[in-house]
Order: structure tokens, then C-alpha cells, then sequence
């Protein structure tokens, strides 16, 4: 029965690794951590084997529990090297497979994403990388991240909003708003309502 | 020769699909280094029926190495419990005396993995109960130290409650149909399961159906929002479920509660609540299904509903706002019905988390707003005119419900976990009144605070509690889980312990040690016992500990003293599903 469970679990480890640490990386930002994660997730694996609904793709069973454990080891940091995105921790990867006309293009629009990756918070990046890079519906990246359909669908929206404008900061000619989309409140009556007075508030 | 990367040619932002095709290419460069062979891997990591085996192999050295370390680790294990259980706590019956000190660092935090179990005196009661467990909920045997297997095998959302008999009920959600990836149909059923977990029947209830955004029909690549939604809770009594749907039906979107009767699966009533627009031109507006926010009156209750705007992704200047509507309806024997809108509840915070109404027929809001980090408080008078906006801020990002309505239903408890501070709100007048700060365990005053917060504003530690803070049931105190804040990557961000307030004069009157990564917070119904939930993987200080598995710790509520400690109950997460444990 173990030994089904290790023959398994190597199994996983090899076919999964890869994919396993790409997401903790999109989450840590470091490859030191990120590794460990890996390690840790295969390891928590092996101990709930039992619970793997082999139904269901292995590899998204895999991404929950990486995407909890790097979660949580991010939540015990309060100073994080992402905030730090020029420490030569980021690995700029293989060539992209978008054809561009000038590779230098392509490597500094990478570049970009990659430093507003760095400024997105890590359950903002995970839900980038886990719809983007490996198609997950909004309800499955919901599950993992603990989170409603809904809002998985904002966060991405936003997380583009914040890429957009970092290309918008590099090229000043583009920029056609100098405001936070991120917390831009609705224009009133966008909703075909009134807007609600602004209340007086107490402060403490 | 050097290829300096320069920035992009003039060209328009990037559109959505551009901005997936970049994210996959980075994405893609997120390669695996190479594992050296001499580094742990995961193999050496797994808990001990594995490491025994590979303790095997090595030879009798490896085994006699393993049984030392086991020695060692139960002779701490088994002090760490004497010291636990046998160590002075305050005289029976007394509230410990208010200090406001720090608890010591030196005892924050364990080295060992807590034992299966623990108990000191009379198991509290209950000693079986239902916990949520990541997705779904497990029972764990307090006695045994022993947690089932998952019970319902449902997606996201379902809600399973316990019954006076200790049976089961739940509104178990499942996907029917998808487009693209997203759902577009899921079906509700009302499940019964016996008192050991296992189903005893299962009736369909109600199927939901949302349609994709026509005008997005062509937009390829483009991200697809959701279609149909369900938010699901019951009744206090346990008799009524409240199923809250929405689903897009362009141009409009189709909201609702559904109230089904939990023995039977019998629908009682179906309110409707007014159509949303799907947004004009390039905007998206999306309805979050209706919930049941509390009671406002006798036979009235208050609906509200989350909604979400956000520009088209064509647009550069693409923005996401929040807002919401509340009605009041009419609640008797199941019969949800007449919604009537309040005014001037439009805009309160990021999202609605509950509301009750005050003397002269007024009501009040408590929504979070995390964009300022603060809950809240919203009040409305009878004629529905504004009378005010009362926020309650909180040092750093915390995830979860941080507030809690005082017994009598007067007064919002605000929990501030990073400065363990609690605030009180009267709902009738607005007034705020704040406790002293307690210090916590390793939230250093350093320069290095200062730094990282500069550092590192935009990734302030995201904090997950569930049910952070509750009040005993005759009202009188008031429980929280704080958080150690640290500020350097030395100083991990742990639990720090349990805090006591008096409810009436908001003074602290005791703080008990975490045992564990504290996450959640419950009290029984007698208010005797308080159960705290810790984290798997990680010690009280924060601290990576993988063989830690998910926790419970009993204080006695009356001292603080633990009653029973479950120390391996799996490696999910546990969460309290109610404030209550029943």
C-alpha cells in the first residue's frame, strides 16, 4: 500500500514538479522558497494521498496545495524580497513564443510584466498565472484561492488594469489617467441609481 | 554582444489578450532549478512511517539515530504537555487579572509538533463538532483526537450545518454546465448526512442558469466573468435554508433567495429582487447573489446585494468599483416576500457584511472596505435618510470577518488582530469607543518596522482569519485571535494568543498563549469553552514546522487553562463554519 503511495507520488513529482514550482514561484517570487514549497507540496501530497480523487486532474490537485502553502509562508513575512523585484531574483525565461518584430521589444515588455508582478499582490499573481498559463476555470482557481467566481474575475481584471498601466507609465504618451484603477470608485449613476450622499464620518 | 532591453516602441496599451500572451511567456521562464542531490526533497519531509522506512534503509545506525530522535521528540512533547496542563494558571473562577503585557516570546512558538491528544478534567462540550476544512467540512472527535474523512464532496459555496440531533443538513452546490471553462449552470441539492458524516439522502432542489455576455461573444481569449452565482446560509433555528442565486440574462441580471424548508427540501418561497443592468457600452456590472444580512425588526429581515462594475478590457483605463443595495423583506414561517429598498445604502465599502436595525426603526450596515483597510458602520434612519458613516481602521490586510455583533445586538465589535485593539460601535448612535492597545508578542516598535512597512506597501501581509473575534453568549466578553507582527524576515508573523476584553468597559482582562498558528475562533453555547483552530504546517511563532498538522486547542473560558489539545488532525486547513460550536 506504501509503496503503491511512493511509486505514485515519484510519479507525480516527476511528471508535476515543474508545473508545481512555476506556480509557487508566480506566489513567492524567490527560487530558493519556491523550491521549498515544491518540496513541501509533494510531501503534503504524500500524506493525503488517500484524499486524491484520481477523477479529477492530478495537476490541479497539486496547484491547491501549493497555492495554500505558499500563501501561508507568505503570510508570515511582513518584508518580502518581491518588494525588491531588481535583486536578480527574477528569472526572466526562455524566449516567448509571440512573435514580435524586435526580440528587444519582447524582452522589455516581458521585463515590464515581470516588475508588475512584483507590485501585485501574491493571491493576485497566482490567480494570473493559474487562468493564463494553465487555463483554469474561474471556479477552480475560486476553490483554491478561496475566493467566489466573481471575484477571481475582478482580480484579473484588475491585474490587467495595473499591467496596462505600468506599459502607460512607460510611455507617457499613452497615459490617459494618472488614477489608481485599482480603487477608482464607480461613477455615480453608473448603475442607473442615484449615488448615496457621502456621509459625515467620525474618525477616532 | 550585449542585448540591452530598451522599452517598447510606441504602440497602444497592450489589450487583454496581449496581456495573457505576456503573462505566458513570463510565466513560461519560471523554470525549475536544478535539485541538488544532497538537498531534502520532499521524501525527507513526510511524517514518520516514511522516515522510518528510510531510517530502515540506512542501516541500524539510521534506526537507532531515529528511535533517539523519537525519544527526544516525545520526552518534549510529553513536557511541553506537563507544562501545558500543569503550569499555574489563574485561581478557578477568577478572570485573570488585566495586564496588557506582551506574552513571552520565548514561549511563543514550539518546537515540537503538538501530541493527537490532550485532555485535562471534563471533555468540554461539545466535544464532537463540525468544522470546515479548506472546501469542504470534516467532524472532528475531540476525544480521540481524530477528524473523518471529508463529508460532503461538493464545490465551493455549499453550506453544511449541524442539527440539534447531530445530523447533518446541507445545500451542497454542483456544477451542471460550463462555457468556456465557466459555469453557466449549477444545480443545488438538499443533502442529509447521519451524525457519523455518512449521506442518507440527497433532493434536488433548484438548477440556476446564467448566459454568457453577448456582446463578449467575439472577444477571443478574453476573460469570461461569471455566469451564475449562489450564496447560501440558514436559519437560526435550523429550519429554513436560504438559497441567494443571480444569473445574467443580457441585458439584465435575475437575482434572488430561494427559502427551502431543511427537512424535506420543500421550497417555501422565492423572492425576487429587482433586475441589474449587465452595464452599458464598454462596462460589465456583475450581481452577486442576494444574502440574508440580519434581522431588522420582528417578521423583517434585510437583503442585500454585492455588485461589481468594472470597465471593458478594451478600455486602458480599465477601473473595478464596488457597490451594493439592501432591502428590507418580510420573514415569517419561511415566507420571504415584499422587498422594499432602503435608500442611501448604495456604496458602503467593498462588500456587505451584515446589518440589523436600532431603536426608532433605523438600520445599520457593517461593510469592509479593504481598500482602507476598516470596517464600516453605515446608519440609516427610518425615513431612510444617511445619518452616518463610523469606520474602524486596522493595521495591515486581514482577510475574513474581524467583526462580531454584541450579544444584545446594540453594538459592532471592530478587531484590529496586528494591534490587538478592539473597538466598540453603538448602532444606534454612532458612538466609537476603543480599548487600550495591547502589545503583542514580536510587534517590534524598531526602525525595521518602519522600514518594512515603507518597503513594502503593497504587500503588506495578507492575513486569513475566519471568525476572528466572538462574544460569549451572556454577553459579558469578548474573545479575539491576535497576530504577531514581524518586522524583518526573522520576525515570522505568528499567532499571539487569545485576548479577553470585558465587553462593557472594552479593558483587557486576560491573554492566554497560542498553542498554535491560531486561525480561528469559536465559544460553545454555554460559553464554558473557547476552541481555537491552529494552522498545519507551522508553529505558534509562525514558524515552518511541516510535521505540524492542523490544531484545535479548548481554553476554559472561565481561566484560560486548556482543556484539550488535538494536535494531528490532518493537513487541511480547519476553520470554525460558525461562532458558535453546538
Amino acid at each position: 500500500m506504501e509503496d503503491a503511495r511512493d511509486r505514485a507520488a515519484d510519479q507525480a513529482y516527476r511528471d508535476h514538479a515543474s508545473d508545481v514550482y512555476r506556480v509557487a514561484y508566480g506566489i513567492l517570487r524567490d527560487p530558493d522558497e519556491a523550491l521549498d514549497a515544491t518540496h513541501d507540496t509533494f510531501a503534503r501530497a504524500w500524506e493525503r494521498w488517500d484524499q486524491y480523487d484520481s477523477q479529477r486532474p492530478l495537476r490541479g490537485w497539486l496547484h491547491g496545495i501549493v497555492v495554500h502553502l505558499a500563501l501561508d509562508q507568505l503570510r508570515r513575512r511582513r518584508v518580502r524580497r518581491l518588494a525588491l523585484p531588481h535583486l536578480g531574483r527574477s528569472a526572466i525565461g526562455a524566449v516567448g513564443t509571440s512573435a514580435a518584430p524586435d526580440p528587444a521589444d519582447d524582452v522589455a515588455k516581458r521585463q515590464l510584466v515581470e516588475d508588475a508582478l512584483d507590485g501585485l499582490r501574491p493571491p493576485v499573481r497566482a490567480t494570473l498565472v493559474l487562468r493564463h498559463f494553465y487555463g483554469y476555470d474561474y471556479a477552480q482557481i475560486g476553490s483554491m484561492l478561496g475566493m467566489t467566481s466573481g471575484t477571481v474575475g475582478s482580480t484579473l481584471s484588475r491585474a490587467h488594469a495595473t499591467i496596462r498601466r505600468r506599459f502607460e507609465e512607460r510611455e507617457p504618451g499613452l497615459a490617459t489617467s494618472t488614477g489608481h484603477s485599482d480603487t477608482a470608485r464607480r461613477a455615480p449613476g453608473d448603475l442607473g441609481r442615484e449615488p448615496a450622499p457621502k456621509p459625515p464620518e467620525v474618525r477616532p | 554582444m550585449t542585448h540591452v532591453p530598451r522599452p517598447p516602441a510606441a504602440s497602444m496599451p497592450p489589450d487583454d489578450a496581449a496581456i495573457e500572451q505576456l503573462v505566458r511567456d513570463v510565466a513560461a521562464g519560471w523554470t525549475m532549478p536544478p535539485v541538488r542531490l544532497d538537498a531534502p526533497s520532499w521524501r525527507n519531509r513526510v511524517r514518520s512511517p516514511r522516515v522510518r522506512r528510510m531510517a530502515a534503509a540506512h542501516g541500524w545506525l539510521g534506526r537507532l539515530g531515529q528511535a533517539a530522535s523519537a525519544a527526544v521528540a516525545l520526552t518534549v512533547v510529553a513536557a511541553l504537555g506537563a507544562i501545558l496542563l500543569t503550569g499555574p494558571g489563574p485561581a478557578p473562577g477568577k478572570t485573570p487579572a488585566p495586564t496588557g503585557a506582551s506574552p513571552d516570546p520565548s514561549r511563543v512558538g514550539t518546537t515540537s509538533v503538538l501530541p493527537r491528544v490532550l485532555v485535562e478534567g471534563a471533555l468540554p462540550t461539545p466535544a464532537r463538532l463540525l468544522v470546515q476544512a479548506e472546501s469542504d467540512y470534516v467532524l472532528v472527535d475531540l476525544e480521540k483526537g481524530a477528524a473523518t474523512r471529508p463529508i460532503t464532496g461538493a464545490r465551493y459555496g455549499s453550506h453544511l450545518r449541524q442539527l440539534p440531533d447531530g445530523t447533518l443538513v446541507c445545500l451542497c452546490l454542483f456544477e451542471a454546465e460550463r462555457v468556456n471553462g465557466v459555469a453557466t449552470r449549477v444545480s443545488v441539492s438538499l443533502d442529509h448526512f447521519d451524525a457519523e458524516g455518512g449521506r442518507t439522502s440527497s433532493t434536488q432542489i433548484e438548477t440556476f442558469a446564467g448566459a454568457p455576455d453577448p456582446r463578449d461573444a467575439e472577444a477571443a481569449g478574453r476573460d469570461e466573468t461569471l455566469h451564475v452565482e449562489t450564496a447560501m446560509s440558514s436559519s437560526d433555528d435550523g429550519r429554513y435554508g436560504f438559497l441567494g442565486w443571480s444569473a445574467r440574462a443580457h441585458p439584465v441580471w435575475k437575482s434572488g433567495i430561494v427559502v427551502v424548508d431543511l427537512a424535506d427540501g420543500t421550497v417555501v418561497s422565492r423572492l425576487s429582487l429587482p433586475d441589474v443592468g449587465t452595464g452599458e457600452g464598454s462596462r460589465r456590472t456583475i450581481a452577486f447573489a442576494p444574502r440574508i444580512l440580519g434581522s431588522s425588526g420582528a417578521g423583517e429581515v434585510l437583503v442585500g446585494r454585492d455588485l461589481q462594475d468594472w470597465s471593458g478590457p478594451d478600455l486602458p483605463t480599465a477601473s473595478v468599483a464596488f457597490d451594493n443595495d439592501v432591502y428590507r423583506a418580510d420573514l415569517a414561517d419561511g415566507r420571504l416576500a415584499n422587498p422594499t429598498l432602503v435608500p442611501n445604502t448604495f456604496d458602503c465599502g467593498d462588500g456587505l457584511v451584515r446589518g440589523g436595525a436600532f431603536a426608532g426603526g433605523g438600520i445599520w450596515l457593517a461593510c469592509t472596505s479593504d481598500s482602507s483597510g476598516s470596517l464600516i458602520l453605515r446608519r440609516v434612519d427610518r425615513a431612510g435618510r444617511l445619518l452616518q458613516d463610523v469606520t474602524a481602521s486596522r493595521r495591515g490586510v486581514v482577510g475574513g470577518d474581524t467583526s462580531v455583533t454584541s450579544a444584545d445586538g446594540r453594538s459592532i465589535f471592530a478587531w484590529d488582530p496586528f494591534g490587538a485593539q478592539l473597538a466598540r460601535i453603538d448602532v444606534a448612535t454612532g458612538e466609537k469607543t476603543t480599548s487600550p492597545a495591547v502589545a503583542t508578542a514580536t510587534a517590534a516598535q524598531g526602525p525595521l518596522r518602519d522600514f518594512g512597512e515603507w518597503l513594502a506597501p503593497t504587500v503588506a501581509a495578507k492575513t486569513f482569519l475566519q471568525t476572528a473575534v466572538v462574544v460569549s453568549p451572556d454577553g459579558s466578553r469578548v474573545y479575539a485571535l491576535g497576530i504577531t507582527g514581524g518586522a524583518s524576515e526573522r520576525e515570522m508573523s505568528g499567532s499571539s494568543g487569545v485576548f479577553v476584553f470585558d465587553a462593557g468597559t472594552l479593558e483587557p482582562i486576560g491573554h492566554w498563549e497560542p498553542t498554535a498558528d491560531f486561525v480561528s475562533l469559536a465559544i460553545s453555547a454555554d460559553g464554558r469553552s473557547v476552541y481555537a483552530a491552529g494552522a498545519p504546517g507551522f508553529d505558534a511563532g509562525g514558524r515552518i514546522l511541516v510535521t505540524q498538522a492542523a490544531s484545535i486547542t479548548v481554553f476554559a473560558a472561565i481561566d484560560g487553562s486548556r482543556q484539550v489539545i488535538n494536535g494531528q488532525l490532518g493537513p487541511s486547513m480547519l476553520m470554525f463554519p460558525e461562532p458558535v460550536v453546538r
